[in-house]
């Protein structure tokens, strides 16, 4: 969903490095973060390697939608997987979509903190409002809503932080512009909830141990 | 009452949902049919014709570089992955 689809060169390669740095260590505390468990959730693992598949499938996939998107699915990663597999799976996926030419390589590191930012939010939001909202599907598809615009937040900020090499225009008529691009990706986010809310009520029914949702 | 805090999730995501459908349409009909590439190269004030056909052909804009494309640099930058990868399985026996 929220992908920052620009070329290599685009930013300055000082900024290239800031993002990669910053992915990097969100990276590395992840890994730490598993290291550390004693006892590791093979079933989870496996979950996390299924996702992968689904989600790096479904990015190359163009929808004919409001003139050509894709969908991630990287809240769904978020809530199947949980954030610390999850950060490692947003990962692969853009070091993958980046080596068959999805995406630049120098934006993989930025792509990832703005994928990792969809993980975490709606990861923390599927798990913070059990009590509010019990119902599955729209916990699931609410949280979705949640992690794609604060991706699409992020991404905003990065690409204005970063500063486009090369243009013209001010930071004002960036953001004018990447806020209508918001806002299409928002409506597409219509869509991804609906998917990853039948996805995860699905889940729920057949294997609520996969969601933690056994004492429901 | 009691049906309506149950489906209160449900009304939530149609309220949700329709309120970003709505925003959607009216960005779309101000952007026009684009592509995302070409959307994204429109926000960002770059020339979709001149940057997103001949993007990542080894051409890039001034401090910036230009990998995208290079099939060279691809070979070069999976194989330091794989063989990165190759390295931390051996030396944490994975």
């Amino acid at each position: 969903m929220a992908h920052i689809h620009l070329e290599d060169g685009a930013f300055p390669l000082t900024w290239v490095l800031v993002w990669w740095l910053l992915a990097l260590a969100c990276i590395g505390i992840a890994l730490w973060i598993l290291r550390s468990q004693r006892r590791k959730d093979t079933g989870r693992i496996t979950v996390a390697a299924f996702v992968t598949a689904a989600a790096f499938a479904l990015f190359q996939v163009n929808i004919p939608l409001f003139g050509g998107v894709h969908l991630n699915l990287t809240p769904l990663v978020g809530i199947l997987a949980g954030p610390v597999l999850g950060s490692l799976v947003i990962l692969v996926i853009n070091i993958l979509s980046a080596a068959i030419g999805h995406g630049g390589w120098g934006l993989v590191g930025a792509n990832v903190l703005v994928n990792l930012a969809e993980v975490l939010i709606a990861w923390a939001v599927f798990r913070g409002s059990r009590t509010f909202i019990p119902d599955l599907f729209s916990r699931a598809a609410i949280a979705t809503f949640a992690g794609l615009f604060c991706g699409n937040l992020i991404m905003i900020a990065i690409i204005l932080l970063s500063g486009v090499q090369g243009i013209a225009q001010s930071s004002g008529q960036v953001l004018a512009g990447l806020s209508l691009i918001v806002a299409v990706n928002m409506g597409v986010a219509v869509i991804e909830a609906l998917i990853s809310g039948l996805i995860v009520r699905y889940i729920g029914n057949v294997r609520p141990d996969l969601l933690g949702e056994q004492g429901r | 009452m009691t049906g309506l805090l149950e489906k209160r999730g449900l009304i939530l995501f149609c309220l949700i949902a329709a309120i970003l459908l709505a925003a959607a349409i009216l960005a779309f009909q101000a952007t026009g049919p684009q592509g995302i590439e070409e959307r994204f190269h429109s926000a960002a004030g770059l020339s979709f014709e001149e940057h997103g056909e001949d993007a990542g052909h080894g051409e890039d804009g001034g401090t910036g570089f230009a990998i995208e494309g290079n099939p060279l640099l691809y070979g070069i930058l999976l194989c330091c992955l794989a063989l990165g990868c190759a390295a931390l399985y051996y030396h944490y026996r994975i």
